[in-house]
């Protein structure tokens, strides 16, 4: 570890401070930091980490959801912050339900957020509010059903037959 | 094709099938098309150490100037429909290597995206085992298939039925 | 007098669309372009074209077995994959690997990067029309994987690590090959860049092109070579080492204007770089043992010869074969620098035999997806320098 690095306990405590009203959770284990927040602050939350001269958590590292089917909030999104010149991470961790449509776009703090939002609403349907363009990613348009959700069986797929095999040919100019 | 179709079925067409076949089996010319792990495999047999040219295959860009397509890699259902027209494209006479496990059979990935054998989708006549097959197994199924053009004839024969 | 813009043709806008099979798309990516004339003014990505739903299928196999997943994912580099997956599981049940194994895993990491360098080069050039560097590149390559085949017994999908060690240990003729791999390869470097570095044509081709500057870059959460190429000294193996990377002596170069020519360059020093790791490491390898089994008996199959000799270890291994490895209730990140960028694995463990959650960080879904950023403003011929400057694998970028 570099000298420079961040003490845990520094950023935790510099976190709490001024954000404490929207901090459910925290805690530190293995040395990352996990920190359960209120949805609707998500996207002031993300500001303040990007923005706070202390901590310059200035790149999006990833973004994704875990799902727990028997908790009534079933669906975990975890945002991975990282700051390059503190060599620091950490995990914001927001709950809700599965059709939530609620849910805070980071596109226009993190140009990163765009693609990872899209894979969360491809892959577990949650809809972010203000994303530019959100449709599927990496399953087909006309996909049924979120892969990645628990109660999606592993095989589920359509038969060969089914697939439609007029490829997409044309395509209007106003459309991209 | 072409001449056959005003000879007839006779013995100078005989003659001529193995001429055409011969001259077929040593030009066979796969279309640039990749997919997966078992592409790299196939650059690999492309390049300097295996290096397929000296069987007379050569790479073409375009589906339209190909006889055979080597689907090497898993075929998910977003790409199926490519690679059907892909195939279709190509002008006849054509074949197909399954170059893999998941494009035999899906392999590995029995998945919700994957779809299980490209032959599911469209006729396959050499199968290559492997994951991915090494650059000598695909070279192996490359003889296999040129053994089945030498006796293959002049006439319009009718592809491999697609499984389902 | 005229201008300049008096002489150019008047143009119409018009969408173009490349791939999904095309040869310059290094796999299945569809890019939507906008064109105005042959410019440029959005060239959207379109991915999903080998979407193979790894991330949902590691959740039903055992941590063992999930490691296969691993190394198809980017299979370019499977052996770099195999080591952020196994640092994930191990980081979960708390145990570390002895010193030995630690190495080895270094070595071919590091032998993984040159050769995923060595496949970006070849095709890179290949797009710009530089056929010669295909064949030189691959010749090495080759070398490269008859080493990683000598250990493993796979070319490009080891699977070779366990959780606490190797599969097995080192076969000596590894050393004598990698020994004189190291003789001869900076020779060989120095033939790629004789072709292009300063080659006319190299240059008019990519120098000022794709430039995307380091702020951007960070807020696309770019990593790897395209960060490094736009000035950001950042790299895994020095910000955070894992593996005993810390034992190492190395740089990280970095680029200055963020082109498509300085990430050409980082890319060819890297390979110097990786070369000096292997040189040290290759020296220093430790004898002992090449799985933690004692430390670890509840974690870590039995070594193969004790497997095969004493009654507990049978006992063990069949343990492991039949019900697998079960760590504690969990959640952790790993990060490591894949030679795409920084490979994250987060684990979420629910205390049974089968991952609960498998995240992947993929690098090469970022970088690809910054093509936009990089490309405006630019000729489409362009973009495809750009394209194969970012240095993407589909199997990563749709899992």
């Amino acid at each position: 570890m570099n000298s420079d690095n961040m003490d845990v306990m520094f950023a935790l405590t510099v976190i709490k401070e001024s954000m404490s009203k929207s901090i459910i959770v925290s805690d530190a284990i293995n040395g990352d930091v996990h920190i359960q927040i209120k949805k609707e602050d998500l996207l002031e939350f993300a500001v303040f980490l990007k923005t706070d001269s202390r901590l310059e958590f200035d790149m999006l590292s990833d973004l994704f959801a875990v799902d727990y089917p028997k908790k009534t909030e079933r669906i975990e999104v975890i945002y991975n912050f990282y700051s390059i010149k503190n060599n620091f991470r950490v995990f914001i961790k927001a709950a809700s339900k599965a059709d939530e449509t609620e849910y805070p776009s980071l596109t226009s703090v993190y140009n990163s957020a765009d693609w990872f939002e899209r894979e969360v609403y491809d892959m577990f349907g949650l809809k972010f509010k203000n994303h530019p363009d959100l449709k599927r990613i990496l399953n087909p348009d006309d996909w049924d059903g979120h892969p990645l959700l628990k109660d999606y069986p592993l095989r589920k797929r359509p038969e060969p037959e089914e697939i439609k095999m007029d490829a997409p040919g044309y395509i209007e100019l106003e459309k991209i | 094709m072409g001449i056959e179709e005003h000879l007839g079925d006779n013995i100078i067409t005989a003659s001529l099938d193995k001429i055409v076949s011969w001259g077929r089996k040593w030009s066979i010319w796969p279309a640039t098309f990749g997919l997966a792990c078992c592409a790299i495999e196939m650059m690999t047999v492309a390049s300097s150490r295996y290096d397929f040219d000296r069987l007379g295959l050569i790479f073409r860009s375009s589906p339209r100037q190909a006889d055979l397509i080597i689907v090497s890699g898993r075929v998910s259902y977003k790409m199926a429909p490519m690679v059907k027209r892909i195939y279709d494209q190509m002008p006849n006479p054509k074949w197909v290597i399954a170059m893999g496990d998941c494009a035999s059979s899906g392999g590995l990935f029995n998945v919700y995206s994957i779809v299980q054998g490209v032959d599911r989708i469209i006729p396959v006549d050499v199968y290559v085992p492997g994951c991915p097959p090494r650059p000598e197994a695909l070279i192996y199924g490359i003889v296999k298939l040129q053994e089945k053009i030498e006796k293959g004839t002049l006439k319009h024969e009718e592809p491999p039925k697609i499984l389902r | 007098m005229f201008e300049y813009k008096d002489f150019l043709i008047e143009t119409d806008k018009f969408a173009l669309n490349i791939g999904p099979s095309h040869p310059a798309t290094h796999g299945v990516l569809r890019v939507l372009v906008q064109l105005d004339g042959e410019t440029v003014i959005n060239a959207e990505p379109i991915i999903g074209y080998l979407h193979t739903g790894m991330e949902k299928f590691a959740e039903f196999r055992t941590y063992h077995q999930a490691e296969t997943i691993t190394d198809r994912m980017d299979y370019v580099s499977g052996a770099s994959n195999n080591l952020g997956y196994i640092l994930a599981v191990e980081k979960l049940c708390g145990v570390k690997a002895p010193k030995r194994a630690e190495y080895v895993r270094v070595i071919l990491a590091e032998f993984t990067r040159i050769s995923s360098h060595l496949v970006w080069l070849a095709t890179h050039a290949v797009d710009l029309g530089a056929l010669t560097e295909f064949l030189y590149c691959f010749r090495e390559r080759e070398l490269i994987l008859d080493i990683i085949e000598t250990v493993t017994g796979a070319r490009m999908t080891p699977s070779f690590y366990r959780v606490g060690g190797l599969a097995m240990d080192v076969h000596k003729d590894f050393f004598d090959k990698t020994r004189s791999f190291i003789k001869i390869f900076p020779d060989k470097i120095a033939e790629y860049e004789a072709l292009l570095t300063k080659n006319k044509i190299w240059l008019e081709r990519t120098k000022n092109l794709g430039i995307i500057s380091a702020e951007d870059a960070i807020n696309f959460a770019l990593t790897g070579p395209s960060l490094r190429g736009s000035g950001i000294k950042y790299d895994v193996r020095k910000a955070n080492p894992y593996s005993r990377y810390e034992d190492f002596d190395f740089e990280i170069p970095t680029g200055e204007t963020g082109d498509v020519y300085d990430r050409y360059l980082v890319r060819m020093e890297e390979m110097r770089q990786s070369l000096k790791i292997i040189s040290q490491a290759i020296e220093n390898v430790p004898e002992g043992e090449y799985l933690s089994y004692d430390e670890y008996p509840e974690y870590v199959i039995p070594p193969k010869k004790r497997a095969l000799t004493t009654m507990e270890g049978m006992i063990s291994l069949f343990k492991y074969g039949m019900e697998g490895i079960k760590p504690p209730k969990g959640e952790v990140y790993v990060s490591i620098e894949n030679p795409r960028g920084e490979l994250g694995f987060y684990m979420v463990s629910d205390g049974s035999a089968f991952p609960y959650r498998m995240r992947v960080r993929p690098p090469s879904f970022c970088n690809i997806s910054a093509l936009n950023k990089m490309a405006k403003g630019y000729l489409v011929a362009d973009l495809i320098a750009i394209m194969g400057s970012v240095d993407i694998l589909l199997g990563e970028v749709d899992r």
